[in-house]
């Protein structure tokens, strides 16, 4: 996507607001305080749980948990992609996986692993799954679309390796690899969010958000629900910032 | 050591390309390879390369030499400067001495270090392609339609620059123009 077509694409704060503005407004009309809460409460309940250390070691737990799988996802799954970029049995191996994995509901999968590993694996296991294959798939595209005239190029001038990964199949992989990166992001946070909520493991966003709905405490729901959105955006800027960091520094 | 092309086949598809090719490639000189369009030119170059296998038929004389090539596309990184894309295949020279060299080129006027070629003229691209080939530490230099597209003025001035940082290598030049076999001194000419 151009420059252009990336800032049409921005979330704006009016926007934000605008829709926040509604919320709130609602809560004029709407009468039921059980089940309805306003933007304004859901800030003040979460500004009395931030100085507890409970929040924090909760957060913290989840962040490990949740981050901890989408990690292994990159790694796994770029040095998978790799693998069968090269060798072509190693891509005909993880096709039906890959696709499978792709395909089945999330549920099941959590289903399945809350079966065989620890409720405090779990989020990870499911976290690791979902993105997986995203960025499996984004990193092998970015490898089979490498311009073949430029890796002629690169064995008529006999480039070496590390500069050809450097100067000619980095930056062709790269916005691959940094769109699976956003996506995985996202995605790991939901599924490994769902999979504490089924798991509720000690210490974890999941175990709030399954109290909450035992005990209709919707402001709780709204605030760990926030939370858990600010920590898979700040995961996604963080994950592209140290991408772009490290693409630039090898490139240099 | 010269380079022995003893009659090579190459064929596409069924499509008989080169047909028992043979010649002789004198070292340090300049050949020109003169055909028209489809006449097998550059798959001559790609077989050279070790691009392409001949069907039949042997090239000798090809061990120990580093080959640079000007192809017929650009083949640039284009989100990199004119200097990233000479230090590519030259990593033993400066930047300064990459300006040097596209400065000879008729490229002063835009930022070498900074600007990347993909805002570069199809001109201007082209001469950096060249000065890539000519900067690369390589003695056997091919050259595939290397003026293509070059604007008569400019064509001379990158044909003299080619001339003197060519000088002591083996060079193949590979086009359709007779005119340009003549500027850049061919020794030898072998018409396909």
């Amino acid at each position: 996507m151009n420059k252009e077509g990336a800032s049409k694409n921005r979330t704006r704060l009016w926007a934000v607001l605008f829709w926040l503005a509604v919320w709130q407004a609602s809560g004029f009309f709407i009468e039921d305080r059980v089940f309805f809460v306003t933007p304004v409460q859901v800030a003040v309940h979460l500004a009395r749980l931030l100085p507890t250390a409970d929040f924090w070691q909760t957060v913290g737990r989840s962040y490990l948990r949740i981050t901890g799988g989408f990690l292994l996802a990159v790694l796994i799954g770029t040095v998978l992609a790799c693998l069968s970029a090269a060798f072509i049995r190693v891509r005909e191996l993880l096709s039906p996986l890959m696709l499978a994995i792709r395909s089945i509901p999330v549920v099941s999968f959590v289903i399945l692993a809350i079966i065989l590993v620890s409720p405090r694996k779990l989020a990870t296991l499911i976290s690791f799954t979902m993105g997986l294959p995203i960025l499996y798939t984004n990193t092998l595209d970015g490898i089979d679309e490498i311009d073949r005239s430029m890796k002629e190029m690169a064995d008529v001038f006999r480039i070496p390796a590390m500069r050809r990964f450097r100067f000619i199949y980095l930056p062709e992989v790269l916005p691959y690899f940094r769109a699976g990166v956003r996506v995985a992001a996202g995605l790991c946070w939901k599924a490994g969010a769902a999979a504490e909520v089924i798991g509720v493991p000690a210490f974890s966003i999941g175990l709030h958000l399954y109290q909450a709905k035992i005990y209709i405490e919707t402001a709780d729901l709204f605030a760990w629900t926030l939370v858990i959105v600010l920590l898979s955006f700040g995961t996604e800027k963080l994950s592209l910032f140290l991408v772009d960091r490290v693409a630039r520094a090898v490139q240099k | 050591m010269d380079i022995v092309i003893d009659r090579i086949s190459k064929s596409y598809g069924g499509k008989l390309v080169l047909d028992g090719f043979s010649a002789v490639i004198p070292e340090g000189k300049t050949t020109a390879v003169l055909a028209p369009s489809g006449a097998g030119k550059t798959t001559l170059l790609r077989i050279l390369t070790g691009l392409e296998k001949p069907d039949s038929g042997s090239v000798q004389g090809l061990e120990g030499k580093k080959i640079s090539m000007v192809f017929q596309e650009d083949r640039l990184l284009l989100h990199a400067s004119a200097v990233r894309n000479i230090l590519l295949t030259a990593p033993q020279l400066t930047a300064a001495e990459c300006r040097e060299l596209l400065t000879e080129m008729g490229i002063a006027e835009r930022d070498q270090e900074k600007e990347p070629v993909l805002n570069f003229s199809g001109g201007m691209k082209r001469r950096v392609a060249i000065a890539r080939a000519l900067a690369a530490d390589g003695n056997l230099l091919l050259l595939d339609e290397p003026f293509r597209g070059l604007d008569p003025e400019t064509k001379e001035k990158v044909m003299e620059c080619c001339l003197r940082r060519s000088s002591g290598k083996t060079v193949i030049l590979v086009t359709h123009d007779e005119s340009e076999t003549a500027a850049m001194r061919a020794d030898r000419i072998i018409r396909l």
